[in-house]
């Protein structure tokens, strides 16, 4: 079991390093068009968003709020249906150093006219994420005893960089889509939309009637969506 | 319009991270009695559980007595956590006293038994000298609290020794729950321990009768234990927090605020021990003290921290 995981997590690992060599091959031959209008907004665009997940998971309402940076690869033209690939950095809940680190590779796909477009992306997301999907019900009896707990996590899933790292067990990742719109002008870019991550939860119930300790342990794959706003520059054609 | 986008997006460039404070912490909540809005508001300690971990020191008899008796009094003390040391022999009488006073006693089982080579012996001892103490923790810290100069146990060690007593304790006494040591409480390697753990052994023990204990006193620990009570044999077993703390007196009550419901949510502790009642009058722990005995030994604290004071209810 631990090797199909090693494989699989190699297999991403590897894809994610090769993407961008792959797409930046693909945008060497594309020097010819450079008097369209692809060729006015096609370079490389940094950003800064700003996110917010709120809802309720298993009886738990959660709420995360992230700020972030990444950067755009937009190319001349579309080549395998990608037209750019954007890497990311994102700090969920700022008032704690140790915790909420996430960065992100995606490549994705764009629909309808020269300045206003629907994008689609896809990718993964990688890190040490907040508390913000850790959540714990106690509940007491009239002696202040425990007489039940509910916990939910998010799963710590994450072995190859961790092990690298020895801090087994402190990674999460999971597959991201994203949704948006956005709008540029010269070298300004809007966006807003919405970013689904497929994550992997722990749900536990502890028992501890008549002093008897029971538990049952379960995992379930939930679709957290986040809604986030960016705004940013073009640096570079 | 491009301009003012501009400015937003250069506005949000020193907004990515919050500074913290020196500890990290923000000012204490207070709140305001809903039967009585014109009293002075108090702070909140809602979020305190109630356990402590006491030095049974016999110089400080009275203190205790009377300190502890004020937090039960007030419903914010159920249990204490008291050290039971190999070199005092068995007559601690402070340790009698807490139980006189119908508190819940964890004993911790000190580091230097575990050398014994007849452990199952000085277990018997232990419990026949403390007949009224249920919960046995074995060991404190031991991969990093004994001096180098030795003896010293790596968790490998550790973990043949916590067997043979499990064995023994639970087939003799069975009205005995036991707690295993508590890794440290920076940094990461207290969480690595615990996933050691998990692979040396501890899923052929019963969850029913043996409780995982963390120490935990930085962030980086706190994000490391979150992930270590996910791994599959862990994530079965009850979790106490046996020590945390603040070495800063005016912050012990922001503390309590924001870490322990920290603790609940991010690792399930199911109780939490605040560490220390008093842990002397000068050296590197006394700002984590509750009460200090300014006065001399044997008389009433002559100090009490924000933190007591919010937990006693004193004005």
């Amino acid at each position: 079991m631990k090797i199909k995981k090693l494989i699989a997590s190699s297999v991403i690992v590897s894809f994610l390093l090769i993407l961008p060599s792959l797409l930046y091959a693909q945008d060497q031959d594309e020097n010819a068009q450079k008097k369209t209008n692809s060729v006015k907004h096609s370079g490389i665009y940094i950003k800064f968003n700003i996110s917010q997940s709120q809802g309720n998971i298993y009886g738990f309402d959660y709420k995360a709020t992230s700020r972030g940076i990444s950067l755009d690869k937009y190319f001349l033209k579309n080549r395998i249906g990608v037209p750019g690939w954007s890497i990311g950095y994102r700090k969920e809940e700022p008032s704690s150093i140790e915790t909420g680190h996430l960065m992100s590779l995606s490549a994705f796909h764009t629909f309808g006219g020269d300045i206003q477009w629907f994008k689609v992306g896809a990718g993964v997301e990688w890190g040490i994420p907040s508390f913000a999907y850790y959540k714990t019900l106690n509940k007491y009896d009239e002696n202040d005893d425990i007489v039940s707990s509910k916990h939910i996590f998010l799963y710590r899933n994450s072995e190859i960089p961790n092990k690298l790292l020895k801090l087994e067990g402190s990674g999460s990742k999971y597959m991201i889509i994203e949704t948006s719109v956005y709008k540029r002008w010269k070298i300004i870019i809007v966006e807003a939309g919405s970013r689904f991550s497929f994550m992997k939860f722990g749900v536990d119930e502890y028992s501890f009637e008549n002093k008897n300790y029971t538990f049952n342990l379960s995992d379930h794959r939930r679709v957290v969506p986040t809604l986030f706003i960016s705004a940013g520059l073009k640096i570079h054609r | 319009m491009r301009r003012l986008l501009f400015c937003l997006s250069i506005l949000l460039i020193p907004g990515c991270d919050t500074p913290l404070t020196p500890t990290g912490l923000p000012p204490a909540n207070i709140v305001v009695d809903p039967l009585n809005p014109t009293a002075p508001p108090k702070p909140d300690v809602s979020t305190w559980s109630p356990y402590l971990g006491i030095h049974a020191t016999g110089g400080a008899y009275r203190a205790y007595e009377e300190t502890a008796r004020m937090l039960i009094k007030a419903g914010k003390l159920k249990g204490v956590r008291v050290g039971i040391v190999k070199a005092e022999g068995f007559n601690n009488h402070i340790i009698a006293l807490l139980n006189s006073l119908g508190l819940e006693l964890l004993g911790i089982v000190d580091n230097l038994y575990l050398f014994d080579p007849d452990i199952e012996r000085r277990m018997d001892e232990i419990i026949a000298a403390y007949p009224y103490i249920k919960v046995l923790q074995i060991g404190n810290e031991t991969t990093s609290i004994l001096p180098k100069s030795g003896p010293t146990m790596t968790i490998e060690q550790y973990m043949p020794v916590l067997r043979r007593i499990y064995n023994h304790v639970t087939k003799n006494y069975p009205g005995i729950t036991l707690v295993t040591q508590c890794p440290l409480g920076h940094g990461y390697s207290g969480s690595r321990e615990i996933e050691r753990m998990g692979e040396l052994g501890l899923n052929e023990m019963s969850p029913q009768k043996l409780i995982i204990a963390i120490n935990v006193y930085s962030p980086s620990a706190m994000s490391g234990y979150t992930g270590a009570v996910t791994h599959p044999v862990i994530r079965r077993f009850r979790i106490w927090v046996t020590e945390t703390g603040s070495i800063y007196p005016d912050r012990h009550i922001s503390y309590v605020q924001q870490y322990y419901p920290l603790f609940r949510n991010g690792f399930r502790a199911e109780r939490i021990y605040w560490y220390v009642h008093w842990a002397g009058d000068d050296g590197g722990d006394t700002g984590a003290s509750l009460i200090r005995l300014i006065n001399g030994p044997n008389e009433l604290p002559g100090w009490y921290s924000p933190l007591f004071k919010a937990l006693a209810g004193m004005e």
